[in-house]
C-alpha cells in the first residue's frame, strides 16, 4: 500500500473576523499556533503535551 | 496487542461481501461477484490517505488516521468529496500493509489507529482482516456515521476501543435533503445506544449554518435525555465544501455568535463536552 502520508499537509484559513481555522493538523503546525498564541492557548499545549516526541526526534537529542 | 475478538469477527464479517447487510441501506448484494449496492464498492477496501493527526480530540492525540474510499452516505458538504465517494480511489488494504503502517504510526508517537473514510463500516471485512494479521495492533478507534447495521455494529464488540460517531442530522428531512438517506435518525440513535453498552463512545456533531433548531437543538436533546453522560464534541470548523458550495443554506461559514450560542446550549442541557 502506498496510500499517501498526509501527515504534514495542513489548510490554514484566516477569516476576516480575526479566527485561524486549520485543517490537518501535525505537531510542527501545533508547535507554530503555539509560538502564536505565546503558549496561552490551553488546548493547543495540551495536544502538544499528549503526543509523545517521535522516535527521530529523540534521537536526534540523545546525540 | 492481539484482540480475542478479532478472528471470529473476521470470520463472520466475510459473509457480508456475499450479501452486504453492513449498512442500513441493506442493498443485499454479492460484492465478491461484483454486484454493486447504494455505496459502489467491490470486495476491496481501498485507503486513499493516512495521517498522524494531531486536531482531534484532545484524548485522542496523536492518531494515526487511516482514509478508506466509499461512503453510504452523500453529504452536500462532504470535505473529502470524490475520494470519500469513489471506492476505486487509493491502495489495497491488506494485512501487511496495514502492519508496516501501523508501526511506522507508533514511532511516529501515534497513540492509536483510527478508521475513517468515506465510511469504514462498508468495509468492515477487510478492516478486520487487516487488524487480525497485526501482531502489534495499537488500540482502535472507530470514527463513522453510525449508519452501519446493529449486525456491522456486533462485529466491532471486543475490537474497537473508542467509537466516534458523527451524529450529523436531527431530523428525517434534513437528513433526506443533504445526505439522501432514510430512517437515518432512528439508526443513528439505536447504534449510539449500542455502541454506548459496548466500550467508549465520543459524540461528534459537526455545527451546519441553518440547522440549529432543525438538527443541533434535536441532537443535543437527544443526548440530553437518551445518553447523558456520553462525551459529546461540539465541531464549529464548518466550511463549504463539495456541492454545499451551490447549497443557499449551507454555502457560509458559522459566525462567531453562532458557535457561543451552540456551546451555550450543550453547557445549559449538561452534556459532558469535550475539547
Amino acid at each position: 500500500m502506498h496510500a499517501d502520508d498526509e501527515t504534514n499537509l495542513t489548510e490554514i484559513e484566516l477569516l476576516s473576523d480575526g479566527r485561524i481555522c486549520v485543517f490537518g493538523t501535525s505537531r510542527p503546525v501545533l508547535e507554530i499556533l503555539d509560538d502564536l498564541a505565546a503558549g496561552q492557548d490551553e488546548g493547543v499545549r495540551r495536544r502538544l503535551r499528549a503526543g509523545a516526541p517521535p522516535t527521530d526526534e529523540i534521537e536526534r537529542d540523545t546525540h | 496487542m492481539v484482540k480475542e475478538a478479532l478472528a471470529p469477527a473476521a470470520a463472520r464479517a466475510a459473509a457480508h461481501y456475499r450479501e452486504c447487510l453492513l449498512c442500513e441501506h441493506r442493498c443485499g448484494v454479492n460484492r465478491i461477484e461484483g454486484e454493486l449496492g447504494r455505496c459502489k464498492a467491490g470486495a476491496v477496501a481501498r485507503v486513499f490517505r493516512h495521517r498522524i493527526e494531531y486536531g482531534e480530540e484532545e484524548e485522542l492525540v496523536p492518531s494515526h488516521l487511516f482514509y478508506l474510499s466509499g461512503c453510504d452516505l452523500r453529504c452536500k458538504f462532504c470535505i473529502a468529496e470524490e475520494k470519500a465517494f469513489d471506492p476505486r480511489i487509493g491502495d489495497e488494504l491488506t494485512a501487511e500493509s496495514f502492519a508496516e503502517l501501523a508501526a511506522w504510526g507508533a514511532s511516529q508517537g501515534a497513540i492509536n489507529v483510527q478508521w475513517v473514510g468515506g465510511e469504514p463500516t462498508i468495509h468492515l471485512p477487510a478492516i478486520l482482516q487487516a487488524m487480525r494479521g497485526c501482531a502489534n495492533l495499537p488500540p482502535v478507534v472507530w470514527k463513522s456515521d453510525f449508519y452501519g447495521t446493529a449486525e456491522a455494529l456486533a462485529l466491532l464488540d471486543g475490537v474497537v476501543d473508542v467509537y466516534v460517531a458523527d451524529f450529523k442530522f436531527g431530523n428525517e428531512a434534513c437528513a433526506r435533503r443533504i445526505a439522501g438517506v432514510d430512517r437515518y435518525v432512528e439508526t443513528v440513535t439505536r447504534n449510539l445506544a449500542l455502541a454506548w453498552q459496548n466500550g467508549d463512545l465520543i459524540v461528534r456533531h459537526l455545527l451546519l449554518p441553518g440547522h440549529f433548531d432543525c438538527c443541533y437543538r434535536a441532537v443535543v436533546q437527544w443526548l440530553s435525555t437518551c445518553l447523558p453522560r456520553a462525551k459529546f464534541s461540539l465541531r464549529d470548523g464548518y466550511r463549504p465544501r463539495w456541492v454545499a458550495r451551490s447549497d443557499g443554506q449551507l454555502n457560509r461559514r458559522l459566525s462567531v455568535g453562532e458557535i457561543q450560542q451552540a456551546e451555550a446550549l450543550a453547557r445549559a442541557a449538561g452534556l459532558r463536552v469535550i475539547k
